[in-house]
């Protein structure tokens, strides 16, 4: 129905180089490659599998309703723009002050044969998710997302300095919360 | 290599049941198509509201015979002094012939027996 979408109005200003080229991936196939790392993002982010859902679903609204300008290899970074931004506006809401802030959880989803293997990775996980948000953010979009310092500064429409001073303290902070683990 | 360096890797351990799938794109594209339906409404609301708005100046208008583009040149009224307006109006192109019929000498002799 969406599959044939062309992507019209500019909406993510930022254009790699002069000769980027406009992005021809469709709907299907953006979702098929981007839905999963958006929905986990969201998922980091808000310790809710039903918000993080809806979040995703929000943002593929937006590619679809407002058709921005993509560029070749810009495409994730858009939709993860945009799912943070969603994030931020129910982090905002008295919902998750509530909510996550009141009983913070996080459960996890191994699958059925990643259970044994999951448990070493649970504290680093929590850990994670226990960050402030601003933290959240760098850590996600560097070490589970692999974008660099100024990708993640124009994403996030702060100075590279702010990004590089967010992720050290991060680090220190994970560092603290597992307890002398090696980080 | 520390644990934080294979946050992807540990992520796909402990997230790997957490996956976008089908149903999730049937709710996406279900809330797409709702949202298109209701952009298509307002545009609609909006053109109905100007047609309308439209049809009321209009109607205004032709109440009030106030004609919006004239559809004749007005005539020239010609008002004497004391504010009497003549029986029937002249226009400027009846004055400009009668005067073009007057001769000096009618004009001078007409002068010269109204300062007798």
């Amino acid at each position: 129905m969406f599959g044939t979408f062309s992507l019209v109005a500019e909406d993510y200003k930022t254009r790699p180089d002069e000769s980027a080229e406009t992005s021809g991936m469709t709907f299907d196939e953006l979702y098929e490659a981007y839905a999963t790392d958006v929905l986990r993002v969201a998922y980091y982010y808000l310790g809710d599998r039903q918000r993080a859902e809806d979040v995703t679903q929000d943002v593929f609204v937006k590619f679809l309703t407002t058709r921005p300008t993509l560029y070749n290899g810009r495409e994730k970074s858009w939709l993860l723009k945009v799912a943070l931004n969603k994030c931020r506006d129910l982090w905002r809401s008295s919902w998750i002050k509530k909510v996550v802030l009141g009983h913070p959880s996080f459960e996890l989803f191994p699958a059925d044969d990643e259970i044994g293997r999951a448990a070493d990775s649970i504290a680093l996980a929590e850990a994670i998710n226990s960050l402030p948000r601003e933290f959240k953010e760098v850590v996600l979009l560097h070490y589970y997302q692999g974008y660099g310092v100024s990708e993640i500064a124009e994403m996030l429409e702060v100075a590279e300095g702010t990004v590089s001073s967010r992720l050290s303290r991060a680090r220190a902070r994970i560092t603290k919360e597992m307890k002398g683990g090696h980080v | 290599m520390s644990q934080l360096e294979k946050l992807s890797d540990v992520s796909e351990h402990v997230l790997s049941g957490l996956k976008a799938d089908s149903q999730l794109k049937h709710r996406i594209l279900l809330s797409a198509a709702k949202a298109s339906e209701k952009t298509g409404i307002r545009k609609g609301a909006v053109i109905a509201l100007c047609s309308l708005s439209l049809v009321v100046i209009l109607l205004c208008a032709w109440i009030t015979s106030a004609s919006i583009i004239p559809s004749q040149s007005p005539e020239l009224q010609v008002i004497p002094a004391g504010g009497r307006r003549n029986s029937s109006p002249v226009s400027l192109q009846q004055i400009i012939e009668k005067a073009s019929e007057v001769t000096p000498e009618a004009a001078k002799n007409a002068f010269e027996s109204e300062q007798k």
